[in-house]
């Protein structure tokens, strides 16, 4: 990799690698061909447009406007739309809730601040529920194992087996 | 059969938000994809090898700054033991020492760690900073990870292009540098 040299304008040593997209200018989208023939499939979304593809998800006829290239497939706007609020299309995803680190906060916190330990008869359950409900949501997009769902379960087991002999040795005395 | 990861990890970390948050950097098939972590959720950005029109490294002066600053305070407590320990000594030259020795620490992980820098990618719509890439030796191990990834979805600049590009200052190039 090439050393850095001294900006020409600011004189900030910078190191800049171009690519050949620098030289391609932002692509124009297409208006969409007007149909001239009855006999012409027209766009499920504009009925005055020439059908020029299908959508590679519901079929319906789309024009070049209505056509979305996304990563070779070509979608309707509304297929893109209801991908993305299902999480179906992963390309599009830009958001995840890690449900094992939650679990396993809910978890060890009241372990950790060992001033609050009292709340895990709380958090305890919670946390159990959170990696039982949600064992096979997606978790974060790089790839990674159960572990913290197993350690959150293992964890909060036992703190309400501890609560239980807590209770039974309790009620025992009484 | 091991199962081929589809993200590898570029070099480079950073904590934003005061520690709430983290930002990092991988490698997928077609795009580079900068994930911030909040702890409890992630956030997602994807960059398309076949978009990606440029990439900036511009070297800051924090890293210089902070070494200044730590030494100095190493400095200051290194004095301050060794005064104290003079005449006799005594447990304020260890007070002293030990927080001389702690700052002397974050000096020396500061100075190995190198100079620091802020990089930037340019695609035809945005320009982007990327947070985790902040000292000039992880940008460059980036770099040399990222630009063939790039060159294989885009092709090369040829001679004549990349001339046309650095030379006029009217060029892209110019511009993707000084925005």
């Amino acid at each position: 990799m090439d050393e850095m040299a001294p900006c020409s304008g600011c004189q900030a040593k910078t190191l800049a690698v171009a690519f050949p997209a620098l030289l391609r200018g932002v692509a124009s989208g297409k208006p969409g061909e007007t149909l001239l023939v009855d006999t012409d499939a027209s766009c499920f979304y504009h009925t005055q447009k020439k059908a020029e593809i299908a959508c590679g998800n519901c079929g319906r006829f789309l024009c070049a406007l209505c056509d979305v290239d996304l990563n070779g497939q070509h979608l309707c706007p509304p297929c893109i739309e209801a991908g993305k609020q299902k999480g179906k299309l992963e390309h599009l995803e830009n958001r995840r809730v890690l449900y094992d680190n939650i679990a396993v906060s809910l978890a060890l916190y009241p372990i950790i601040i060992f001033v609050i330990f009292y709340v895990s008869i709380l958090t305890a359950p919670i946390a159990l529920f959170v990696a039982i409900r949600y064992w096979n949501a997606p978790s974060s997009i790089i790839r990674r194992s159960k572990f913290r769902f197993i350690l959150a379960i293992a964890i909060a087991t036992l703190q309400l087996i501890g609560w239980a002999a807590v209770f039974y040795f309790v009620l025992r005395k009484i | 059969m091991a199962v081929k990861k589809e993200y590898q990890r570029l070099r480079g970390r950073r904590w934003l938000s005061f520690g709430f948050a983290r930002s990092s950097l991988w490698l997928g098939v077609d795009h580079l994809l900068l994930i911030l972590n909040r702890g409890y959720s992630e956030e997602y950005r994807r960059f398309y090898y076949s978009d990606i029109q440029a990439i900036q490294v511009r070297k800051t002066e924090t890293g210089r700054i902070l070494n200044i600053v730590f030494g100095g305070i190493t400095a200051l407590f290194g004095l301050a033991a060794l005064a104290s320990s003079i005449p006799r000594y005594d447990t304020s030259a260890l007070f002293s020492g030990s927080f001389g020795v702690f700052f002397s620490l974050f000096w020396l992980i500061n100075w190995i760690k190198g100079p620091t820098c802020v990089c930037h990618l340019r695609t035809a719509v945005q320009t982007e900073m990327l947070a985790p890439i902040h000292r000039v030796g992880a940008a460059k191990k980036a770099l040399a990870r990222l630009s063939p990834a790039v060159e294989s979805a885009q092709g090369v600049l040829s001679m004549e292009q990349l001339q046309a590009l650095v030379e006029p200052s009217s060029s892209p190039m110019f511009q993707a540098i000084h925005e």
